[in-house]
């Protein structure tokens, strides 16, 4: 019988029976699985010899719908290809195609064939993780006889259903030691469960989840403690977990990997899976401390990645998955392994083209006054505006050579306006603490870090759709745009300070507000067609030179107060994810009081109270009355712990703790240790064992809150040397008069 | 049998200057894949002759080669120009860019750091493998009309499973020759040392 319903869509993944399985939250707070026919298309290309015996193999292939010579286009060459087409009944039955035929015919190009069912389905249907959906129905074998999203992925303000959120967290870290019990969370309502009694917790999970049908279980160690856990416990209770909302399914496990990021070394583990409903472990998603849930659903929504999948990978996997249904919507072939090859240039060609975005070194020491400006999703917006795409021919600068947008801009075009009016609807909010403030600020971010990572995209070795020329030209356009924007502000009596990428800090005598620049902004975005907007303006803001030369300048590394009191720093200790909490917090105090200072000419009021904030950590330390996990250092490892001949102290910890617990660390782990005094001269965070206060280096200590109070203290002419003299006991410093 | 490759790359510069190099196919075996001496041999073989670089393992410093012209000549970037380069950032355009080189003729040609991209860990082993076979077949091709430089770096901890593919280059090469510093390479990255590479060329 046709039935029709209106719902959101939750999960969407493949079956080797239905095709493809949906999961609906419908407008009645239903939670529906309908079963859709989906055939796949994907292309081979090569010598005709090799297609035919290509077609001969295929023959008889269990699914095979229908097989034809197609001409398609391929971004990478100029006339479109000719290519055999298969169509099949079924994404699974796709996949194991191409796998087997790929290992017979190596020598062919592939087109679309290794393409995830969710990039397939919102090619055709535009499909998105919580998209509101019109379906019929036949409700006797729940198959989907028509479907129609009625919203869009660049909705600003999207209806969202309310979901089930069931929390998972056990009671302590369990890489420090095993939790005694787990907490779990619904509704505000939490429970405690006792981790010792295998049948019991797994009987109390699955009736938890029986009774809350949760759609999202959000844990802490889930993929690598919790899950694992569980498991052991259902293997030796002999109760099933019923994790799974579609219960023909058991958990998918997604193998962790260890790979290269921006020249370095990324670990990430493993990942459980549910079908029907999501589950995040919040320890494992990348983004998770700069978006959180609304950013993750957010990321879901513009790059159609599963929510489960969107909340843990980096926004390259979105950028990419967004490019390979822009190519689909235009009927651009999308190849299985990119084989265009850079065209040749002259040495002096490479010199002149292969440089990165432009800086300005800063003139060091303290400055009053200055506006920071900075051109808004700068390589998005060169990208869009210069029609930057592997296609078209690349522009010499910032004026498009071709009319016809590319598969790039294509694909960045809406995102990059989606997060403009996002922004633009922040301003308005008064208070930026509140929840529907924070939920815009979670998404913009979202979107801003898929806007960042399309441009080195362009130059990534993997992405389908890179060329290392766009990428070239896109670093070109940059640098045209802030010389642009230099010229423009010394036309207008600016000092240009400093500039780096997208930035720049300028001074204009007698300027201190933000409509005194306003004149500036608008002429530079005149002349650039390009939005560039005020970061804000800075009562002072202090330029540090390098560490080991004073002389020296180095970019990004500074810290300053803007007018409304705020703070912003780049470059320092308190930046660092590597410096212990309690360096970070001291170096924080201590510039906050002296954000204090209505202006610089009352700073010297307020630095002896910041001195005194060293003064008082300093004694802390010494009366031992820092708790070790402030004293925390933490560092990546980004070798096999075998391969280091001169092993630093994160190596050191990292092999204290093989040999004491068992566990290794992994290339692109992270190890946290303290520093202590003797043999060994580091301490494992992560070893059982406490931790004896005599135990801490409290000189090493000393030296690295020195090292941070002598950044803060250096535009006022404390030397490093000095603060550390007087960490140490070697020097007075008469400050508190 | 001459091992340093400093001395290797001079001797072979000087004969440069006078007459063109003869064709074959050599491998020199050092870190960071014996770039620095390819590009110090680049630099000299440009004052007089076009080179053709291609690039497996984005390590083409034209910075390097700049200065090195400086020293040299007072129009180092009559020299630059000719020098023409291309890169390939996987061993799918390696294998295209070689591919696609075969019909060059009567022109130095170094090949840099040509493993690298064999051992990205997205591709499987059997495929690396395959494009290797193949990649092989090409330099051994264009080596036959061209002198031929291949650079390549020792095998990295993580891609250790794939050093037949260096048993192979060695098979295919002419001349293969090892650096001397090779086991205190400058990257100061621990690398398997391999037992094959003895200093006697093929």
């Amino acid at each position: 019988m046709k039935t029709f319903l209106k719902g959101w869509i939750l999960d969407i993944y493949e079956d080797e029976t239905d095709g493809v399985r949906i999961w609906f939250i419908t407008e009645e707070n239903q939670r529906i699985c309908l079963k859709q026919y989906l055939p796949v298309r994907f292309f081979a290309a090569g010598p005709r010899e090799r297609l035919h015996q290509y077609c001969l193999a295929i023959q008889g292939t269990p699914g095979l719908l229908h097989l034809s010579r197609e001409n398609k286009r391929d971004v990478f060459k100029p006339e479109p290809v000719c290519v055999l087409e298969i169509e099949m009944d079924n994404p699974v039955r796709q996949r194991l195609c191409f796998q087997r035929l790929k290992k017979d015919f190596p020598d062919l190009i592939y087109y679309n064939a290794d393409l995830a069912v969710h990039i397939h389905h919102a090619a055709r249907y535009h499909t998105f993780p919580l998209a509101f959906c019109s379906v019929t129905y036949d409700s006797e074998n729940q198959e989907i006889l028509n479907l129609e999203v009625l919203n869009s992925r660049w909705d600003v303000a999207p209806l969202h259903p309310v979901l089930r959120i069931l929390e998972m967290e056990p009671s302590c870290d369990p890489n420090k030691k095993n939790p005694e019990s787990l907490r779990l969370s619904y509704n505000h309502h939490t429970q405690q469960i006792r981790m010792s009694d295998p049948a019991n917790v797994l009987n109390h999970i699955n009736q938890l989840i029986e009774k809350i049908d949760p759609d999202l279980i959000q844990t802490k160690w889930g993929d690598d403690w919790l899950f694992p856990e569980l498991l052991e416990m259902e293997s030796t209770a002999g109760i099933p977990l019923k994790m799974n909302r579609d219960e023909e399914r058991k958990l998918f496990w997604k193998k962790e990997i260890t790979y290269y990021s921006y020249g370095q070394i990324v670990f990430r583990g493993r990942e459980a899976h549910l079908f029907g409903r999501c589950h995040i472990d919040t320890k494992n998603a990348v983004m998770w401390s700069d978006y959180h849930l609304d950013g993750a659903l957010e990321s879901a929504r513009v790059t159609t990645l599963p929510i489960e999948q969107a909340a843990r990978v980096s926004p390259g996997s979105g950028i990419s998955a967004m490019q390979m249904i822009t190519a689909l919507e235009q009927d651009v072939l999308v190849p299985e392994q990119k084989q265009q090859i850079e065209a040749s240039k002259s040495a002096l060609d490479l010199i002149q083209f292969d440089r990165g975005g432009l800086i300005y070194q800063p003139r060091t020491g303290l400055h009053c006054n200055v506006a920071e400006i900075d051109f808004t999703s700068m390589y998005p917006a060169v990208i869009i505006n210069g029609n930057i795409s592997p296609e078209v021919p690349l522009p010499d600068g910032l004026k498009p050579a071709s009319s016809v947008l590319g598969i790039v801009p294509l694909t960045l075009k809406p995102l990059y306006e989606k997060r403009v009016l996002i922004k633009e609807k922040l301003l308005h909010f008064p208070d930026k603490s509140a929840p529907l403030a924070k939920s815009y600020t979670a998404r913009a971010s979202a979107l801003k870090w898929l806007l960042v990572v399309c441009f080195g995209f362009l130059g990534y070795k993997n992405a389908r759709f890179g060329r290392i020329e766009a990428h070239e030209a896109v670093t070109r356009g940059g640098r045209e745009a802030l010389l642009i924007a230099k010229e423009t502000s010394e036309e207008m009596d600016c000092e240009v300070l400093h500039m780096f990428v997208d930035a720049l800090w300028i001074q204009k005598s007698g300027c201190k507000k933000v409509s005194d620049f306003q004149p500036v902004l608008d002429e530079i975005s005149r002349r650039t067609g390009m939005i560039i907007s005020m970061d804000g303006i800075y009562r002072w803001i202090a330029f540090l030179p390098s560490r080991a030369n004073d002389d020296q300048p180095v970019p990004n590394r500074y810290f300053g107060v803007f007018e409304d009191g705020s703070l912003k720093i780049r470059g320092i200790e308190a930046r660092r994810r590597d410096v212990p909490v309690w360096i970070i917090e001291t170096q924080l105090e201590m510039l906050n009081c002296l954000a204090k200072a209505a202006d610089a000419r009352k700073l010297p009021d307020y630095l002896p109270k910041a001195f005194r904030i060293f003064h008082n950590a300093l004694e802390d330390i010494n009366a031992d009355r820092i708790p070790p996990e402030k004293l925390i250092v933490t560092n990546r490892i980004s070798r096999k712990l075998c391969e280091y001949k001169a092993p630093t102290a994160a190596v050191r910890a990292a092999r204290q703790l093989l040999e004491a617990t068992g566990k290794n660390t992994a290339p692109g782990q992270k190890i946290r240790y303290l520093y202590t005094v003797g043999t060994p001269d580091v301490f494992a965070w992560e070893i059982p064992e406490p931790i004896q206060r005599e135990q801490i280096d409290k000189s090493k200590y000393r030296e690295l809150l020195a090292r941070a109070a002598g950044t803060i203290l250096y535009p006022f002419g404390i030397n490093a040397k000095q603060i550390s003299d007087y960490a140490h006991g070697g020097l007075q410093l008469n400050f508190f008069d | 049998m001459e091992t340093n490759i400093e001395r290797y790359s001079l001797d072979k510069t000087a004969v440069a200057m006078q007459q063109p190099l003869s064709c074959g196919f050599f491998v020199l075996y050092g870190p960071q894949a014996a770039t620095p001496q390819l590009l110090q041999l680049c630099a000299k073989l440009a004052l007089k002759n076009a080179v053709r670089i291609l690039d497996c393992g984005n390590r083409s410093d034209m910075h390097l080669v700049a200065r090195e012209l400086r020293e040299i000549t007072r129009d180092p970037a009559a020299a630059m120009l000719n020098i023409r380069l291309s890169r390939a950032f996987t061993c799918y355009q390696t294998e295209a860019l070689l591919s696609e080189s075969r019909s060059l003729e009567n022109m130095p040609i170094l090949i840099l750091d040509l493993l690298t991209t064999f051992f990205d860990e997205s591709v499987q082993k059997k495929e690396a493998e395959r494009l290797f076979g193949n990649v092989l077949d090409h330099i051994q091709k264009i080596s036959r009309k061209n002198p031929v430089f291949v650079g390549v770096k020792p095998i990295p901890e993580l891609a250790a499973d794939r050093v037949d593919l260096m048993y192979q280059l060695k098979e295919a090469a002419d001349q293969f020759q090892q650096l001397q510093n090779t086991a205190q390479n400058t990257e100061n990255e621990k690398y398997q040392q391999l037992p094959l590479f003895d200093s006697n060329p093929k």
